[in-house]
């Protein structure tokens, strides 16, 4: 029998034995989206290009902040203001140059997440919040592709790893918690250690999933500060409306444009399809009024009379300047020259 | 009646489910999970699920950060 040649890159874990040159092979061919980068996204992408996924798509709608730094390890004092994605993409790709790694700067919603993931073996969710992970549920149930649900706040973490043929996510949560109830990282804080370990497990059962291995389909419960580790058993509830009645209310709820006021007053307007907009030409009409602007290959930042924007190509925009929507919205059309 | 909440023990009284007790403990939907001798008991099953001595609840905060 003829030995292959083992890719010195993957040696450590192809001599594991849960691995192996097939399983390598297996990883080699994989398509994994990471939806968010923030603290759990940027540790599984590393993870997951580093062990040798194949194809990672990062998603993010964010810009990179100082307040980032504290946990979010792709990221350095240089990419603040830069988009997520793209940055995490370039740091990757510099790490490992010999899978594909691609990057969308956009908010994933209903009128797109079903044409981004349909063609991935498994989503990997690094979310901050359960509309979007509702919305993840609806369309990995829809579509039977694997999903991983993990979150953390403070010096906890939950992990659940979501199958086709369930229990799935809203079987744990049917519905979203009412405004306010839930605590937020902004609010209450994290400590950095803990998306690290999230993130971990999170990559580790990504791998397993891959490769086809036995899969725990528990809630895992871990608390960093106490050293307390749990497994909850979850059961598909009988009248889920998702993954039992096949009532995918949040991927087919009707969408209009999306303004909303940020925790900084900026305002974020999301339109109700995406746009692909050709920011240099927009830039270069803009350039006539003023000569604060700059246009890259993702975003367009804009500076008038103290009001700025930030417009991406999917035609979202952060105005920040302005409190109130109705100006905001009027500037974002005037920007875009509607 | 006796009850362990959160590895607590406590005394209730006129309680009758689980909807009653998270009532009594919250003023106004947390997020949580509930778990009652290692199980999961879903949203919708709260109202109906009586509670009995020696029953063990954990609650739990859910997590949506990242």
């Amino acid at each position: 029998m003829r030995k292959q040649k083992m890719n010195p890159r993957y040696s450590r874990q192809v001599i594991l034995d849960k691995i192996g040159q097939g399983g390598q092979e297996t990883l080699l061919k994989s398509k994994v989206v990471i939806i968010g980068c923030g603290a759990l996204g940027t540790t599984v992408a590393n993870n997951l290009a580093r062990a040798g996924v194949g194809t990672l798509l990062i998603i993010d709608r964010d810009l990179v902040e100082l307040n980032n730094l504290q946990r979010q390890l792709l990221f350095d004092q240089d990419d603040v203001g830069e988009p997520k994605a793209a940055t995490a993409a370039r740091k990757l790709k510099r790490i490992n140059s010999e899978i594909e790694i691609e990057c969308l700067i956009k908010d994933l919603n209903n009128t797109n997440i079903e044409g981004i993931i349909q063609n991935f073996h498994l989503v990997i969710d690094a979310t901050d919040n359960i509309p979007t992970r509702m919305l993840v549920n609806d369309t990995c149930v829809k579509n039977r592709i694997p999903w991983i649900y993990g979150g953390v706040i403070q010096t906890n973490g939950m992990v659940m790893n979501i199958l086709p043929g369930g229990p799935c996510f809203r079987c744990l949560l049917p519905e979203i918690p009412s405004a306010g109830s839930m605590l937020t990282c902004e609010t209450v804080g994290v400590l950095n250690t803990i998306p690290n370990i999230i993130a971990s497990i999170e990559s580790t059962e990504a791998i397993k999933i891959l490769l086809n291995k036995d899969i725990e389909r528990k809630l895992i419960i871990y608390d960093v500060w106490e050293h307390t580790f749990d497994t909850v058993e979850v059961k598909k509830y009988e009248k889920c409306e998702c993954c039992i009645k096949q009532d995918f209310k949040f991927l087919n709820m009707e969408t209009d444009e999306i303004i909303t006021v940020l925790c900084d007053n900026g305002v974020q307007i999301i339109p109700a399809g995406d746009m692909d907009l050709e920011l240099d030409k927009i830039a270069g009409n803009l350039g006539k009024t003023t000569n604060n602007i700059m246009a890259s290959e993702f975003l367009l930042k804009l500076e008038v009379e103290e009001k700025n924007i930030t417009l991406f190509k999917d035609g979202r925009a952060i105005i920040k300047g302005i409190g109130d929507t109705g100006a905001a919205k009027s500037f974002y059309t005037r920007c875009l020259g509607l | 009646m006796n009850i362990t909440v959160n590895g607590l023990k406590q005394t209730i009284d006129n309680i009758k489910n689980l909807q009653d007790l998270l009532n009594h403990i919250f003023e106004k939907d947390k997020g949580i999970i509930v778990e009652l001798n290692k199980e999961i008991i879903h949203r919708d099953q709260w109202k109906e699920q009586p509670l009995k001595e020696g029953d063990n609840i954990e609650l739990i905060q859910f997590i949506g950060g990242g």
